[in-house]
C-alpha cells in the first residue's frame, strides 16, 4: 500500500505555510505519513519550516531542499513550500545525511552509501539524493556508485536558491543542513522507474579537450575555450564574458560525448573569463569530446514527454503512485513563461491524478541513457529533466 | 584475377576511397560552414526572440504601468470628484454656516439696534465711557441736557471736557476720576435740575465701562421747593397764633387772671401740652423747610459742646426722673470748645436725648459719651430702649419716618427729627451714624470737627 499526498502554500509566516501544505498533503494519506518530502524557496529555510511540519507529521521522516522554483503537481513557481506526504508499509524508506562535503564528495558519497546500505532490511532499489548546490555532485554520485555498483539507481538534485547562487540548504527531520547530502533509500517490494533527458542536438564537429581544470576548459583543439562559440556563433558570445548564465549560456549549453554512447552529457556554461576559459555547471569531461548544443523549446518539451514515456515504461505503464521531477534552473529561465508547458506534458503521460512534486535545481542526477543497459549508470547533467516514479 | 591486377583494383579502389573521403571531408566542412552559417542565424534569431520577448515584456509592464497609471488617475479623478464634493459640502455648510452667522449678525444688529433705539429714546440722558473714561455713546438726551454735540465727544477723555460749561458742572461734582456715585444733584441752569448716577456697566465679571446716567428732577425739585415753600409759609401763618394761644395759655395757668378750679387747670394743662406738640411739629416742620431751601443759616460760635448737651439732660430731668432711667455722662479727656451753630447744635442733643428719653425702657440706662478722635469730638447717646428694628434700618434719617415698634409706643412724633440730626451734623461737617439691636437699645454715634477760632475766621 502507497498512499501519496500534496499540499503547498506560500504564506510569509513560515511556520503556518508548512503546517498548512502539510495538513493538506495529510488529507490524502489517512493523516499518516513515513516519508515527508519538502522542496521550499529560500526565505522558507529555517527552523520553524520543520517545526510546522513536524508539528502535524510527527511519525514522518522529513527530507528536502531548497530549490530555484517548486514544482508541485500542474503548478510552478517561486515562494512556496511545497510537500510530498507519503504513507507505505510496502517501501522501507531509510534516510541519512552526510555534512560538511564540499572538498570530500567521494568520500562522503561513499559514507553515505554506506549508511544506508548497512541500515536498509528490505533489498535497497533505488536512492534519491539531495545535495547541496555548491558541490562536485559528480563525485558524489561516483563515490556511492562504489559502494552499490556502477549501475545502481540514483535520482536526485541539486539544491537551489532561487538564482542568489549563495547559499544552497538541505531539510533532514528536525535539520536546516547546508553543505550536505541528504540519501533516502527506497527499498523493499515496488517498481520504479527513472529516466532523464534534455532534448539538446549537437551541431558542431566534435572537438577535442587540451586543458580543463574541475569545472573549466581553458583550452580545445585550435583554440580557447570560447573558441567554440566564437566559431558558431560570432560575435554574440562574447555575451559569456559579460554576464553569467546570458542568453548565450542558456540556449547554448556544451555537450561532451561519452564514448560508445549516443548520449551526451550536458554542462551549462556558466561564464566565460577574457582569456577564454569556459566555466561549467559541473565537473568537466575530459576524456570525451565537446560540442555546441542547440535546441528549442518544443524539443525541450518533447524531450520531456519521451522521458515521462521511458520512466513510465519502466514500471510497465502501471500507474504510478507518485512522480517526482528534478528539473534544471536553465530550463525553469529558458522556458520562461511557457514552464508550466513542460510540467503539463509530464503530467499528461504519467497521468494527471498522479501526485507530482519537484523542484528546479542546480544539476540533475539520473542514468545516462535508461534504454540502453550499458549507459544506464547516474550521472550529473545540466539542462536536464529527470522523472522518478513509483509504483506498487 | 591476378595479384597485380588485385593490387592495381586495391589501388585504384583506395584512390576512390581518398576520393570519396576527399569529398566527403569536403562536404563535411562545407556541411560544417553551413551549420555555423544556421547557428550564427540562430543565435541571431534567438537573441532577437530574446530581445523581442522583452520588448514584449516591457511593452506589457509599461502597458500594465500604463493601466496602473491610468487607474491611479481615474482613482485620482475619483479622488478629485470626492474631494470636490466634499468642498462643495463644505462649501455648502460653510455658506449655511455664513448664513447663520449674518441671521445671528442681524440678530444682534436688531438687538443693539433695539438697545440703541432704547438708549437713543431713552428720557435719561446716557453717557458710555470705556475703561479709560473715553466717551463711547452719547445719547440725543444728553445732549439736549448739556448743549453738547455727542458726536464731538466720541472717543475723548470725559474728564478733559471741563471746558464745556455744562459738563464743568457736572465734572464739578464727579470729581476728579470716575467713581460709582449714586443720586448726585447738579444745578445745570435755572430750570434744569439733573441727578447724576455713575454705575459700571459689567459684561459677565469684568468691568468694561461706566454709564453716567443724568436723570432730570428739574420738575421734582420744583414741586418739592412749592411744597417746602407752602410748609414754610404755612407753618409761619399757623406758629404765630399757635404762640398767642400759648402765651394765652400761660397766663391763665399761672393764675395771673383769677383762680382756677383743679378741673379746669387740668384741662388747660392738656391744651397746653398739645399746643406745644403743635408749635414743635410747626418748629421741626419750618426746619426741614429750611434744610431743604438750602437757606438753614448757621450761625456759628465757639462753644463748649459738653455744655450745651448738660442744659438739654438739665431740661429734660423730669421726664428721665418719671421713667426712672439712670442717666450717666461720661467725659474721658476734656473736650476742647468748637465752632458750632448753638441753636442747631441744640436741636441735635434735644432730639436724640429725646429719643433716648421717650423709647427707653422704665428703669433704662442712658450712657452719654465725650471723646477726641483724631481731629473730631465723638459724641454716643446709647440706650436700653426698644431699638431699630433691622429691615428699617435704612430710612432711619428719611423725612416723617417712624419706625413700627416706636409709632406703637409714642403715638406722637413728627418723624423729622432724625432728618434734621442728619442735616445739622453734615451741616457742621461731621458724620452721624448709630448701631441697634431691637429690644435691646440704640447707640447714635456722632462727630464733629473741631475748629479753633482761628480757623473757622481763615475758612
Amino acid at each position: 500500500m502507497i498512499n501519496v499526498g500534496t499540499g503547498k502554500d506560500s504564506s510569509l509566516d513560515v511556520q503556518k505555510a508548512a503546517i498548512e501544505a502539510t495538513k493538506r498533503a495529510l488529507s490524502e494519506t489517512g493523516n499518516k505519513a513515513n516519508l515527508i518530502i519538502v522542496f521550499s524557496s529560500i526565505n522558507f529555510a529555517k527552523k520553524e519550516l520543520l517545526e510546522g511540519i513536524k508539528s502535524v507529521a510527527q511519525e514522518a521522516k522529513i527530507v528536502g531542499c531548497t530549490t530555484g522554483g517548486e514544482i508541485i503537481d500542474e503548478n510552478v513557481g517561486e515562494g512556496n513550500v511545497a510537500i510530498m506526504a507519503i504513507e507505505t508499509d510496502t517501501i522501507d524508506v531509510v534516510v541519512d545525511y552526510e555534512e560538511k562535503i564540499k572538498g570530500r564528495e567521494k568520500e562522503a558519497g561513499v559514507k553515505l552509501a554506506k549508511k544506508i546500505k548497512d541500515v536498509s532490511k528490505k533489498e535497497l532499489k533505488s536512492l534519491m539524493i539531495l545535495v547541496d548546490g555548491f558541490v562536485n555532485g559528480q563525485e558524489l554520485i561516483e563515490g556511492i556508485q562504489g559502494v552499490l555498483g556502477k549501475y545502481f539507481p540514483i535520482v536526485g538534485a541539486l539544491a537551489g536558491d532561487n538564482f542568489q547562487f549563495k547559499k544552497t540548504y538541505q531539510y533532514f527531520n528536525d535539520k536546516v543542513l547546508t553543505d550536505s547530502a541528504i540519501a533516502v533509500g527506497f527499498c523493499g517490494d515496488f517498481s520504479f522507474g527513472a529516466a532523464m533527458g534534455h532534448g539538446w542536438k549537437p551541431v558542431s564537429i566534435p572537438k577535442g579537450i587540451n586543458k580543463a581544470e574541475g569545472f573549466s576548459i581553458e583550452k580545445i583543439e585550435k583554440g580557447t575555450g570560447i573558441s567554440l562559440y566564437k566559431e558558431y556563433l560570432g560575435e554574440e558570445a562574447d555575451q559569456l564574458t559579460k554576464e553569467p548564465l546570458s542568453t548565450i549560456s542558456l540556449n547554448y549549453p556544451l555537450g561532451f560525448e561519452v564514448e560508445g554512447s549516443k548520449e551526451v552529457i550536458i554542462r551549462t556554461t556558466v561564464s566565460a573569463t577574457k582569456e577564454g576559459s569556459l566555466t561549467c555547471a559541473g565537473p568537466i569531461i575530459k576524456e570525451g569530446k565537446v560540442r555546441l548544443m542547440v535546441s528549442e523549446i518544443d524539443e525541450g518539451i518533447e524531450a520531456a514527454r519521451n522521458i515521462s514515456k521511458d520512466a513510465l515504461s519502466q514500471i510497465k505503464n502501471k500507474k504510478p503512485k507518485l512522480a517526482i521531477a528534478f528539473n534544471c534552473i536553465c530550463r525553469y529561465k529558458l522556458f520562461g513563461p511557457t514552464k508550466q508547458k513542460e510540467i503539463l506534458a509530464i503530467k499528461e503521460v504519467i497521468g494527471k491524478d498522479v501526485p507530482l512534486i519537484g523542484f528546479y535545481s542546480h544539476g540533475e542526477i539520473g542514468p545516462l541513457d535508461s534504454k540502453n543497459k550499458d549507459f544506464s549508470f547516474s550521472v550529473l547533467q545540466n539542462s536536464s529533466l529527470c522523472i522518478y516514479l513509483l509504483a506498487e | 584475377m591476378n595479384n597485380a591486377d588485385v593490387k592495381l583494383k586495391l589501388k585504384e579502389k583506395e584512390k576512390e576511397i581518398e576520393k570519396l573521403q576527399k569529398q566527403l571531408q569536403k562536404e563535411r566542412l562545407d556541411f560544417d560552414s553551413a551549420i555555423k552559417l544556421l547557428t550564427r542565424k540562430d543565435v541571431k534569431l534567438v537573441i532577437t526572440q530574446q530581445e523581442l520577448e522583452k520588448k514584449i515584456l516591457d511593452l506589457e509592464r509599461a502597458k500594465e504601468e500604463q493601466m496602473i497609471l491610468r487607474i491611479r488617475e481615474l482613482a485620482k479623478a475619483r479622488d478629485i470628484e470626492n474631494k470636490t464634493a466634499q468642498l462643495e459640502k463644505l462649501k455648502e455648510s460653510l455658506l449655511s454656516a455664513l448664513a447663520d452667522l449674518n441671521k445671528a449678525r442681524k440678530e444682534e444688529e436688531k438687538e443693539k439696534n433695539k438697545t440703541l433705539a432704547i438708549i437713543q429714546n431713552f428720557v435719561d440722558g446716557i453717557f458710555v465711557l470705556d475703561n479709560d473714561n473715553r466717551v463711547l455713546l452719547v445719547n440725543p438726551q444728553a445732549e439736549r441736557f448739556l448743549d453738547v454735540n455727542g458726536n464731538d465727544l466720541i472717543g475723548k477723555d470725559f474728564l478733559e471736557l471741563s471746558h464745556l460749561p455744562t459738563l464743568n458742572l457736572i465734572l464739578n461734582a464727579i470729581g476728579k476720576e470716575i467713581k460709582d456715585i449714586f443720586r448726585k444733584e447738579v444745578k445745570i441752569k435755572e430750570n434744569l435740575i439733573l441727578e447724576i448716577t455713575i454705575a459700571p456697566v459689567m459684561l459677565k465679571e469684568e468691568r468694561f465701562g461706566s454709564l453716567i446716567i443724568l436723570h432730570d428732577i428739574t420738575r421734582e425739585k420744583l414741586l418739592e421747593k412749592m411744597k417746602s415753600e407752602f410748609v414754610s409759609i404755612a407753618a409761619h401763618q399757623l406758629r404765630t397764633p399757635l404762640s398767642g394761644i400759648k402765651w394765652g395759655l400761660r397766663i391763665i395757668l399761672d393764675g395771673e387772671e383769677g383762680e382756677l378750679r383743679k378741673e379746669q387747670k387740668e384741662i388747660l394743662e392738656r391744651i397746653y401740652q398739645t399746643n406745644e406738640r403743635l408749635i414743635n411739629l410747626i418748629n421741626d416742620l419750618l426746619n426741614v423747610a429750611r434744610i431743604e431751601e438750602g437757606r438753614y443759616v448757621y450761625k456759628m460760635s465757639y462753644v463748649d459742646i459738653v455744655s450745651l448737651c448738660m442744659s438739654q439732660i438739665e431740661s429734660l430731668k423730669n421726664e428721665i426722673d418719671k421713667r426712672d432711667i439712670k442717666l450717666d455722662v461720661e467725659i474721658k479727656t476734656r473736650i476742647p470748645k468748637t465752632m458750632v451753630d448753638i441753636e442747631k447744635m441744640n436741636l441735635v442733643f434735644q432730639n436724640l436725648l429725646e429719643n433716648a428719653v421717650k423709647y427707653n425702657k422704665r428703669g433704662g440706662k442712658i450712657l452719654v459719651k465725650f471723646e477726641i478722635e483724631k481731629d473730631n469730638v465723638k459724641v454716643t447717646i446709647s440706650d436700653t430702649g426698644i431699638g431699630i428694628p433691622e429691615k428699617q434700618k435704612d430710612k432711619v434719617f428719611t423725612k416723617f419716618f417712624r419706625s413700627e415698634n416706636a409709632i406703637k409706643m409714642e403715638t406722637e412724633g413728627s418723624g423729622l427729627g432724625l432728618f434734621i440730626v442728619k442735616n445739622i451734623i453734615e451741616g457742621h461737617g461731621g458724620k452721624i451714624w448709630f448701631e441697634s439691636k431691637e429690644g435691646e437699645g440704640t447707640t447714635f454715634y456722632f462727630t464733629l470737627p473741631i475748629y479753633s477760632q482761628s480757623d473757622f475766621l481763615e475758612m
